[in-house]
């Protein structure tokens, strides 16, 4: 009897953690609805330019995704990785320079893309998350009445307990990975300055566009 | 005289069969483009048509940044979590996510490619682009899927025997299973009763892939007139499977035939695709650089799938 009351509080103390023990694993586990809010809230910001598409004109579906990309993208992150090695030969100044101006080209991409609506929806596959290393990958469908669905698959890592948008891909393509290989080109062929001129060069045709 | 007039229609129809080729727009970040078979040449790509499952996406396999940090993400699925009750993952490492840097196509015709490049880029705008939407305006889209349909139907013996060449029996097995499914019940394929009814999804074998598979490299970047951007490799998988094709088979006898069915092909398949390109184009800042990266990755994952 007196063993058993010796044992008494160790065993208190297994019971507790068997009970608690699984809660307090998943407070830190990460939550894939959590995971998935950037890319949510990028595909709300997708279907609210497409629909008001040409009425809100580039300007307006520019500062639909302005700040969504802001918020959703770990642009610091991305921009440095643009432009490979050369980031470190980069001045302070450039460096803050390149990543404006990244932001905006990138803000450009999504505003001047997404400028009609034909009844898309999106479905984003929170139930089939993958993992690799610190990433997480997560599929977005975009459903198009009577075609293929197209799969964005989207690469997104932790930041300060939010998860980010790092890169997407398309059909096997890296985005990050396809526009490294154009602005290292730039960077040779034309400098710093040149990849500037080139990234505003797009925001303005953007802008000035037909589209 | 007769003959100088068969010339000129000779001519013609080899410009309007080749210059679809240039199948190569590729997605900006994010924007909605049907993207199969979008970054080069294939002899077998009908699939624009079909409306059932999804665009595949593949990663990237086997990358290396300039550091030597490695990680092959065409594992991705080692670690897929499937859960209907979407419980929380537990799996993420500690690896930085990475692409690789400088991997790519040697480019030692680059002279000679950026030409072709702004020739086809010409072409695509004075002269498929209209046609294409001509036809578009005269053809319904339903009948547009339908031909579609058929020649991807068609198309089945060049992918089974590149399915078979690269030991992917399921997949020659879905293929064998689709083409009798859709050459009956599909009305001579014209429907994809296979992909809406039974959830066979279209895939995409052919020479260029097997050879990969067989571990033969790449060879040096190469942009066909007309055809787009292939590579050493790709060109000789191309001219195999055109010799598997079909419509070479079908019309061996009628050269003119054979040209005008496949220029029905590929004017009735860019009427589906227009304003690939054009996305493309307008959100490269380097659309030579990127169309030929973004032609390397697709294919190393056409290969590593």
């Amino acid at each position: 009897m007196k063993s058993l009351l010796t044992k008494l509080p160790a065993m208190i103390v297994i019971v507790v953690m068997m009970i608690a023990g699984p809660y307090a694993m998943s407070s830190f586990a990460a939550q894939p609805d959590e995971m998935a809010t950037s890319v949510k809230n990028l595909n709300d910001a997708i279907l609210e330019a497409m629909k008001k598409g040409k009425e809100a004109g580039f300007s307006g579906r520019f500062h639909i995704f302005e700040p969504v990309v802001n918020d959703n993208f770990a642009i610091t992150t991305i921009a440095p990785k643009t432009v490979g090695k050369n980031w470190d030969s980069f001045s302070e100044e450039q460096k803050q320079l390149f990543t404006k101006t990244y932001q905006k080209w990138s803000t450009a991409n999504y505003a001047g893309s997404f400028d009609s609506y034909d009844n898309e929806t999106f479905e984003v596959q929170t139930d089939s998350i993958q993992t690799k290393g610190n990433a997480v990958l997560i599929t977005s469908l975009m459903k198009r009445p009577n075609k293929k669905a197209i799969e964005f698959l989207y690469v997104l890592q932790e930041f300060n307990g939010k998860w980010l948008i790092v890169d997407i891909h398309t059909s096997g393509v890296s985005q990050l990975a396809l526009t490294r290989s154009q602005f290292v080109d730039l960077l040779k062929d034309k400098g710093f300055d040149g990849l500037i001129a080139s990234m505003n060069d797009k925001v303005e045709s953007f802008a000035q566009n037909k589209k | 005289m007769f003959s100088k007039k068969v010339s000129y229609v000779t001519v013609f129809a080899l410009l309007v069969l080749l210059v679809p080729g240039l199948a190569f727009a590729i997605t900006p970040v994010g924007a909605p483009v049907d993207s199969s078979n979008i970054y080069g040449i294939s002899n077998n790509d009908e699939q624009v048509g079909n409306t059932h499952g999804t665009e595949k996406l593949y990663v990237a396999s086997a990358v290396s940044d300039a550091d030597g940090f490695e990680v092959a993400f065409n594992d991705f699925g080692s670690s897929k979590q499937s859960s209907k009750e979407a419980s929380p993952l537990t799996n993420i490492g500690n690896e930085e996510y990475e692409v690789s840097e400088g991997e790519g196509f040697s480019d030692p015709l680059e002279g000679w490619n950026r030409a072709m490049f702004a020739v086809n880029d010409k072409l695509y705008f004075w002269f498929m682009k209209p046609v294409a939407q001509t036809y578009g305006a005269i053809v319904p889209e339903p009948f547009r899927m339908s031909f579609s349909n058929f020649f991807y139907n068609a198309f089945t013996p060049v992918r089974l025997v590149n399915a078979l060449l690269q030991g992917k029996f399921k997949k020659a097995g879905e293929e064998i299973a689709s083409f009798g499914i859709n050459s009956t019940v599909g009305i001579l394929g014209l429907g994809d009763i296979a992909g809406s009814n039974f959830g066979i999804a279209p895939s995409e074998e052919d020479f260029g892939q097997t050879l990969g598979r067989y571990g033969i490299g790449n060879g040096c970047y190469l942009v066909l007139p007309f055809f787009g951007p292939s590579s050493a490799r790709d060109t000789i998988g191309f001219i195999a499977d055109s010799m598997m094709n079909p419509i070479t088979w079908a019309f061996h006898d009628d050269h003119k035939l054979q040209y005008s069915v496949n220029m029905g092909r590929y004017v009735n398949k860019y009427s589906l695709k227009i304003g690939e390109y054009e996305n493309f184009k307008s959100t490269s800042v380097e659309p030579y650089t990127a169309l030929k990266n973004a032609y390397y990755q697709y294919r190393k994952e056409m290969v590593n799938k």
